[in-house]
């Protein structure tokens, strides 16, 4: 739990911040401080503000009201060299390193040292070896960014923060990508960091890190400060709350599945990724009707190419796959469909939608082209629009009205549009990969309920999640996947976080 | 058969590869200076239009003053202005990379064109001067590879080494990388990304018109329209067969020139073999380049997408 606060001198302070996208109010009036030697986490859900309001501080964006203050003197910040200059850093919820280049390239980019006209590739090393020796930040200096896992990538982005002597140290959603082992070791770096006296923002929309690693807590909710509050003081149900403005059901309320017959099967599937790697090496298991499969792994592990495969998207090198008895590998989506295949695809904005059409196309963007909604090659507008307005009402998706287009509602309705269009059709399988990514914990709710309830009227469903949290409360069954391969298989009432997590980080 | 074995066993190989040399100078100068560019994220299909104008302003200002140096500095301040037109539209207005260049490349062939047309002259531009003494030239064996090349091949040679030192020795050259990788990190690192990708297109263009300059006044002396004739692009196909990096694109660009010196050897040896089939080879060479290790290849991550 936190220590209490462990300073009472201001390191940085932001007053009365105001910022307008057009349409948007995305800063209302914010005021927010940070002591010396503490780490604040400021929570809220997507589209709260919160990267808004960091964005301002590092620069990226400029204010239309309100001051920055740092140690009590106030400070213009022009870009993200005039931040840099004032002592502050910034580990982007995607990483800003350079893949094909060196450890100590990406850390010194920016403010290289240089020997003459060429550049001093000896100095920094050295620095960047005190630096990882001070705060147990070990790094290879001379390694690729290309060849490091996520956590590693991650303490790169730390190092090179300390690195310019950063004092403020903001960071975006940093535990979204990390198994909950590189959680935990997270967390000791940002202990130690703290006791050397930097001052941490930690930015996250998850309420059990909050409640472990902050000292104090504000939320955000729309754009205004709804309140702080200390872990001591405060649990999850209150942060959810007022995260979301009404009280949220965290657990998700499901029965024992009861399985019956394979729905979906695969034997030896193999696959390349589109770097031509071995994304998918070997991969056999099933699912059965009536139960939710959940396939847990740090992103980049082979799911996504899994996932295509199974839909029809990438051809696999070898294997088979049957859905309810057919034959499907190398077969196209649309015959995937046919076999009555529902499918929630990991980057909706890229798989799911098409952003410039109005809902009521995109809710029938895979029955389109048949009774009742086509007749003889033309489309019958009246019945798409009934059926638009059935399901926007049956999936409380908030839009002004059929007609709009759904690239302006926000991620949760949007997901929610996607959602009810899988779920409109009869559904033997349905394979949802990352279905609440970038949605709101009002709508992650409401989708969790209507597959755990499509689990129930008998539909196989195959859940890939890179939040281990929705693998867990979600999945009957769990499936590890790690470089390629299933490592691991798990009855989700007899295992944990941390066995789940060495699978994830292939150690079992 | 026999003719053509007693041509290979004949051939001058050391005189065949300065012909070679010669011949991928401005091949090089334009894989160059695509590997500037492009590394920095800007594609630039725009290096013929460049060459083919410095080859043109560089003849008639060599003309006017009397000197060849002066021609080649006018031919390469006229492509960098060429590179900058490139550069505002691609990276102030962001338009496609591709559309502009190609526009540039049909708007300088018509404009030369039409220049050279309109104001017909019999005067030739002077060479510039050789490096070495005659005498050297003549040294045996390798006289001919190493001291009987014009100036703007050891120009270009040099060119390789500096674009390497450059690129990954080099302050400079590590902000192009990244600027051209993932300028979001350059961006945040406080670099100025735009400010950047701009000065590495007018490098480009300093290179084309280096490149340019090889037609006029060290080959032929004087202007024809299109004389540049595609090899603006056989060197953005160099570039990419070495995989953006500048020795291998010297080597890719020899693969090139190599057959077309091959060609004008059997000529010598009467070997019957059309001479035209073979001056397609680096032709025939860059569409299977381009179509078949355009996929293995990795070009930078951002080459083409305007920032922000």
């Amino acid at each position: 739990m936190s220590d209490p606060l462990p300073s009472p001198e201001i390191a940085l302070e932001m007053r009365g911040i105001t910022k307008r996208f057009p349409g948007v109010l995305a800063n209302d009036n914010i005021t927010f401080d940070l002591r010396k030697g503490e780490i604040h986490a400021l929570l809220g859900e997507n589209g709260a503000g919160k990267s808004t309001l960091m964005n301002i501080l590092y620069g990226l964006y400029h204010p239309d009201q309100g001051e920055v203050l740092l140690s009590g003197k106030s400070v213009r910040i022009h870009g993200p060299r005039d931040a840099i200059g004032l002592g502050i850093g910034m580990v982007h919820q995607h990483f800003m390193l350079v893949p094909p280049l060196t450890v100590a390239e990406n850390i010194v980019l920016g403010m290289e040292e240089t020997r003459g006209p060429l550049l001093d590739s000896v100095t920094p090393v050295a620095k960047i070896r005190k630096i990882a020796a001070e705060y147990g930040l070990e790094i290879d200096p001379d390694a690729k960014i290309s060849d490091l896992s996520v956590g590693l990538q991650q303490r790169v982005e730390i190092v090179k923060t300390l690195y310019r002597n950063a004092r403020v140290l903001v960071l975006d959603e940093p535990t979204a990508v990390l198994t909950p082992q590189e959680v935990e070791g997270l967390f000791i770096t940002l202990r130690k960091l703290v006791s050397e006296g930097v001052s941490i923002i930690f930015i996250s929309h998850k309420l059990k890190e909050v409640m472990a690693i902050a000292n104090r807590i504000t939320v955000l909710r729309q754009g205004r400060v709804v309140g702080s509050t200390t872990p001591a003081e405060a649990d999850e149900a209150k942060l959810a709350s007022m995260m979301v403005g009404r009280p949220v059901l965290l657990k998700v309320d499901k029965g024992p599945a009861q399985p019956r017959d394979t729905i979906l099967s695969l034997s030896h599937i193999k696959a390349l990724s589109d770097r031509r790697a071995q994304a998918v090496n070997d991969v056999s298991f099933e699912v059965k009707a009536g139960e939710i499969v959940g396939i847990a792994g740090v992103e980049g592990n082979g799911q996504s190419e899994l996932v295509e495969v199974l839909t029809g998207l990438r051809t696999p090198q070898s294997g088979a796959v049957t859905i309810g008895g057919h034959a499907m590998p190398n077969q196209s989506p649309r015959t995937v469909i046919k076999a009555g295949t529902s499918h929630i695809p990991e980057d909706r904005h890229k798989y799911g939608m098409i952003k410039d059409f109005p809902i009521s196309v995109n809710l029938v963007l895979s029955t389109f082209d048949g009774p009742p909604f086509a007749r003889n090659g033309i489309l019958d507008d009246a019945t798409i629009t009934k059926q638009a307005e059935r399901l926007i009402q049956e999936f409380d998706i908030r839009t002004p009205g059929p007609f709009t287009k759904i690239g302006s509602l926000s991620g949760g309705n949007q997901q929610k549009v996607v959602v009810a269009r899988e779920f409109s059709r009869p559904m033997k399988l349905l394979i949802a990969a990352q279905p609440t990514r970038g949605v709101d914990v009002g709508s992650i709710e409401f989708i969790h309920k209507r597959i755990v309830e499509a689990r129930d009227k008998g539909a196989a469903v195959l859940l890939v999640s890179a939040e281990l949290d929705e693998i867990m409360s979600l999945s009957d069954r769990i499936l590890v996947m790690f470089k390629g391969q299933i490592v691991g298989e798990r009855v989700t009432a007899q295992t944990t976080r941390q066995d789940i997590g060495l699978l994830m980080m292939g150690k079992a | 058969m026999e003719q053509l074995l007693e041509a290979l066993r004949n051939i001058n190989y050391i005189f065949l590869l300065a012909v070679a040399l010669r011949a991928a100078t401005p091949i090089v100068f334009a894989a160059l200076g695509g590997i500037f560019s492009e590394r920095a994220g800007v594609v630039n299909i725009a290096l013929e239009g460049m060459m083919l104008t410095s080859a043109y302003v560089s003849f008639r200002v060599a003309v006017m003053a009397g000197s060849p140096w002066v021609g080649l500095v006018g031919g390469i301040i006229a492509a960098v202005l060429v590179a900058a037109l490139h550069a505002v539209v691609s990276i102030r207005y962001r338009t496609n990379q591709v559309v502009s260049g190609t526009v540039i490349n049909i708007f300088a062939a018509g404009v030369t064109g039409y220049l050279y047309r309109a104001f017909p002259t019999t005067a030739s531009a002077d060479y510039l001067p050789d490096l070495f003494p005659a005498s050297m030239k003549n040294l045996p064996v390798v006289g001919s590879l190493i001291f009987d090349q014009g100036i703007l091949t050891y120009a270009m040679l040099i060119g390789v080494f500096l674009t390497g030192l450059v690129l990954f020795r080099t302050r400079w050259g590590l902000r192009t990388r990244a600027v051209g990788e993932l300028p979001r990190a350059a961006d945040t690192a406080g670099i100025n990304v735009n400010r950047t990708r701009f000065i590495n297109v007018l490098i480009s263009g300093a290179l084309a018109g280096l490149g340019g300059a090889f037609f006029t006044l060290q080959t032929v002396s004087t202007f024809s329209p299109n004389m540049t004739s595609g090899q603006g692009y056989i060197g953005l196909a160099a570039m990419i067969f070495g995989n953006w990096n500048p020795v291998p694109a010297l080597f890719a660009s020899l693969l090139f020139t190599i057959p077309q010196a091959l060609a004008g050897q059997f000529q010598l040896f009467n070997v019957p073999l059309p001479y035209q089939l073979l001056s397609t080879l680096p032709y025939l060479l860059t569409i299977i380049t381009l179509a078949g290790f355009m996929r293995r290849s990795t070009p930078p991550a951002a080459d083409g997408i305007p920032y922000p």
